[in-house]
């Protein structure tokens, strides 16, 4: 799953770039090995969406996980799903106009929108839940990623009992020191013979 | 015969722990209200208690009132506490934002595995807080309140903060498996400080802080309380052995410091353990004292508050400084260790009067102790035995067939794995281990740890209990295994009952008990009785027999 997201975000490079870069199209005949049908289906949207789906069901079929679900943990799966659908059926069985996309999306960064006809509403449904999902991204769990990183039990060694760390909020508590202590006991401490500091 | 109470083992029939639903509820977990049953929950801080440490909202009040009488403005309270707490912990922090809810972690708590109940999934005894987090501190929560996760901070949220969290027994297993490494007992911990602020803290728990903040130890025994109980010790050592030993307290200008939990002073099997300490420092001719003012190594401040465990554990290095010691040495326990590994040079640090950590007996310099300054037993006799030092014949222990219960805090808390496991395999020739999963850094809880561990919460004790007996049972079926070896103070506490109830037949054993019993002591008399005062099977044959023959002259 994860991994047919990278590999996906990569091949869209080619909808930005000009030349396309060579790492792209090695990825794409790399990934489209598995000539099924024409144009080639790539093994990862195909990963892709079976993940996903598979991620949905663990999540619908498990009571136990469905009992600690929230709104939060289907959206973004619906959401994937959707853009991945479409994204689907945009190259098998669409037959996209590259050419015009790219016109578009190079437009539209250079900041002077040109909108090709031979674009099918469909493409802007998935490009649509795309930027619902960039909206989204920051937000949600999908930026679970950065949370490998940063967790610190991930990310701290645990050698406490050798190297000194220091606390940057440290400070001082209220504790009951030995004459305090001695203080309140003395008398039992020295007729039982334990040795004191005052007498 | 008399009807069992709830907090009684016998209460319990095992069919009915038995009968578990590990599936969803019908109502959603937002809505569904906490069930205070007897055996399932521990009594409030009483609040004497809470007065010796000025701790807020001292009060005496019971866990099934209605009004749990919260302080003035107790909502401002938390959400200004875990305000504080979320800029000053980064793991509270990245642990409330990165849950993606997976539930790799559900299965895999002793207590959802032992109850059932969903909230005693890790994730959901997190979600616990972690609600309250979205719906205060998010964007999304704050816009779209229940449908981003998030809801409203009631009372009944505090009753359940309390309920749960008191379920939690800080083990760490779930963080195993959960991919961003969560560590619900992190959770668990800030979930207490919080309940804390507003005075609601557990008796079993705030009793032994006030004890030890006043008297040193969690149990309150004043200094000839102590005496008098370390020189019985030594009494029924001269009986086992014919070795007489002496007692070293608060000892100036000794060389090492000893200090271990002091629920080893008090009772079975804990005392055989602390018995084998001073034999054996007595044998290898350690320069050590007690210290009756620093007399507990163990710190329920843990199960406190950062600031509570700060208290308690200052005593340490102030007492080693006052005595004037090298270093420090520390007996078995869990949490004790839990908190000299992660926190004490932190908190109570830098110990730089002291020395780093050197056996007297084989020159060893215990380098990973550097900072802390404090070693414990199992290193310093691991360390001991590889270089001969200990005279050990293991088949004094034949008849014993040990198993070795890793604890939460010494294996996830700390990683001492290998020590124990070398030391047990010198001291006695029959050890088996329980199943992969139930061992190492994936070992069960005893299901009592973390201040769970009073008879007021005995349903808990056995459900949570349930895979770790289930792990001992295994082992005594296949193997025969008769006695199960832990390293910490609350295990020999709770285990005992834990085996009693899933495993009957096998006993609870500290490791330097075994030690003690596999070594051969100069001047030592014939050894017939082990520390325990038993007969040591096959060791007592010439007398038993000579015995039964007069009591068969005289019928
Ligand atoms: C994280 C962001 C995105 C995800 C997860 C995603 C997902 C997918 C998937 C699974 C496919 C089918 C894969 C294929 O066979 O090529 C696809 C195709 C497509 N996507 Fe995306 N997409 C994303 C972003 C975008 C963006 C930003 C654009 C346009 C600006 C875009 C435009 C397209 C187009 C035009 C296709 C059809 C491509 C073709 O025919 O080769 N996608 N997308
Ligand atoms: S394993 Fe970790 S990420 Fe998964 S549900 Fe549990 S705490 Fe959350
Ligand atoms: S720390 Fe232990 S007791 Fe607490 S939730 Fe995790 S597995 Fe359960």
């Amino acid at each position: 799953m994860h991994w047919s997201m990278l590999i996906i975000l990569l091949r869209h490079l080619r909808l930005f770039t000009n030349p396309v870069p060579f790492f792209v199209t090695a990825l794409e005949r790399a990934d489209g090995f598995m000539e099924v049908g024409l144009p080639v289906v790539f093994i990862t949207t195909v990963v892709f969406v079976v993940a996903l789906a598979y991620l949905l069901y663990r999540r619908l079929a498990i009571g136990q996980v469905r009992y600690i679900s929230l709104v939060g943990d289907y959206f973004p799966l619906f959401l994937l799903l959707g853009i991945g659908i479409s994204g689907f059926w945009l190259r098998h069985l669409a037959k996209t106009d590259i050419a015009s996309v790219k016109e578009m999306v190079l437009g539209l960064a250079r900041f002077a929108p040109v909108v090709p006809e031979t674009i099918s509403p469909l493409f802007y449904g998935h490009l649509f839940l795309v930027c619902v999902l960039l909206a989204y991204l920051p937000f949600s769990k999908l930026t679970h990623m950065a949370g490998v990183f940063l967790s610190p039990t991930r990310n701290m060694a645990n050698n406490n009992r050798t190297v000194r760390h220091v606390n940057p909020w440290d400070y001082p508590v209220k504790v009951h020191t030995y004459e305090e202590y001695e203080d309140e006991l003395r008398e039992k401490m020295k007729s039982a013979g334990i040795p004191v500091e005052r007498q | 015969m008399k009807k069992p109470k709830p907090d009684e083992m016998e209460y319990y029939q095992q069919e009915d722990l038995l009968k578990l639903d590990w599936g969803p509820r019908k109502t959603s977990w937002m809505d569904t209200a906490v069930d205070f049953r007897p055996g399932t929950y521990i009594y409030p801080g009483k609040a004497k208690n809470l007065r010796v440490l000025d701790l807020p909202n001292p009060r005496d009040w019971a866990v099934t009132d209605d009004d749990w009488q919260l302080p003035e403005g107790w909502k401002q309270i938390v959400l200004e506490g875990m305000a504080e707490r979320l800029s000053k912990y980064r793991s509270f922090k990245v642990f409330m934002d990165i849950c993606v809810r997976c539930g790799a972690c559900a299965d895999k708590c002793h207590f959802f595995i032992g109850s059932g109940d969903p909230k005693n999934m890790p994730v959901l005894r997190a979600e616990l807080l972690r609600s309250i987090y979205r719906k205060d501190f998010t964007a999304l929560g704050k816009v779209f309140g229940k449908l981003a996760g998030g809801r409203e901070l009631t009372p009944d949220v505090i009753k359940e903060w309390f309920y749960y969290f008191f379920q939690c027994t800080e083990c760490r297993r779930c963080s195993v498996f959960c991919p961003y490494g969560i560590d619900t007992a992190e959770i668990t911990m800030m979930g207490r400080e919080l309940l804390g602020l507003l005075g609601l803290y557990v008796n079993w728990v705030i009793e032994p802080v006030a004890n030890c903040y006043r008297f040193g130890n969690h149990l309150g025994i004043q200094p000839h309380g102590l005496k008098d109980t370390l020189e019985f010790m030594a009494e029924d050592i001269e009986e086992a052995t014919g070795i007489q030993i002496d007692i070293p307290i608060n000892k100036k200008g000794a060389e090492i410091l000893f200090f271990t939990p002091s629920g080893d002073f008090v009772a079975a099997p804990g005392i055989y353990t602390c018995m084998a300490y001073m034999l054996l420092f007595h044998e290898l001719g350690i320069d050590y004292t007690w210290s009756t003012y620093a007399s507990d190594g163990g710190n329920f401040g843990l199960f406190t508050s950062h600031e509570a465990l700060k208290r308690l554990n200052s005593k340490i290095y102030a007492e080693a400084k006052r005595l004037g010691v090298k270093w420090i040495l520390g007996g078995e326990c869990g949490h004790m260790w839990r908190v000299i590994n992660q926190y004490m040079d932190t908190v109570s640090g830098p110990a730089d009067f002291l020395e780093v950590p050197r056996s007297p007996l084989t020159g060893t310099v215990f380098e990973h102790a550097r900072s802390t300054k404090v070693v414990h037993i199992m290193e310093f006799l691991a360390d001991a035995i590889r270089h001969g030092k200990l005279n050990l014949d293991p088949s004094r222990n034949d008849h014993i067939r040990v198993t070795f219960h890793d604890s939460c805090n010494t294996a996830r808390g700390m990683g001492i794995l290998e020590e124990p496991r070398y030391v047990i395999r010198n001291a006695c020739n029959h050890f088996y281990e329980m199943p992969e999963n139930t061992i190492r850094e994936q070992t069960f809880c005893c299901g009592g740890g973390a201040g769970l561990g009073t008879d007021e919460n005995m349903e808990m004790r056995l459900r949570g209990g349930l895979p770790r007996g289930s792990a001992v049972r295994h082992v005594q079926e296949h193997h025969g295994v008769n006695q199960l070896a832990a390293m910490c103070a609350i295990d020999r506490a709770t285990l005992v009952t834990v085996c009693d109830y899933w495993a009957p037949g096998v006993q609870v054993t500290g490791i330097s008990e075994l030690v003690a019993n596999a070594m051969i002591f100069k001047g030592e008399k014939r050894r017939t009785h082990d520390l325990r005062l038993e007969p040591i099977p096959g060791m007592t044959e010439v007398g038993e027999e000579s015995e039964t023959v007069e009591v068969a002259a005289n019928e």
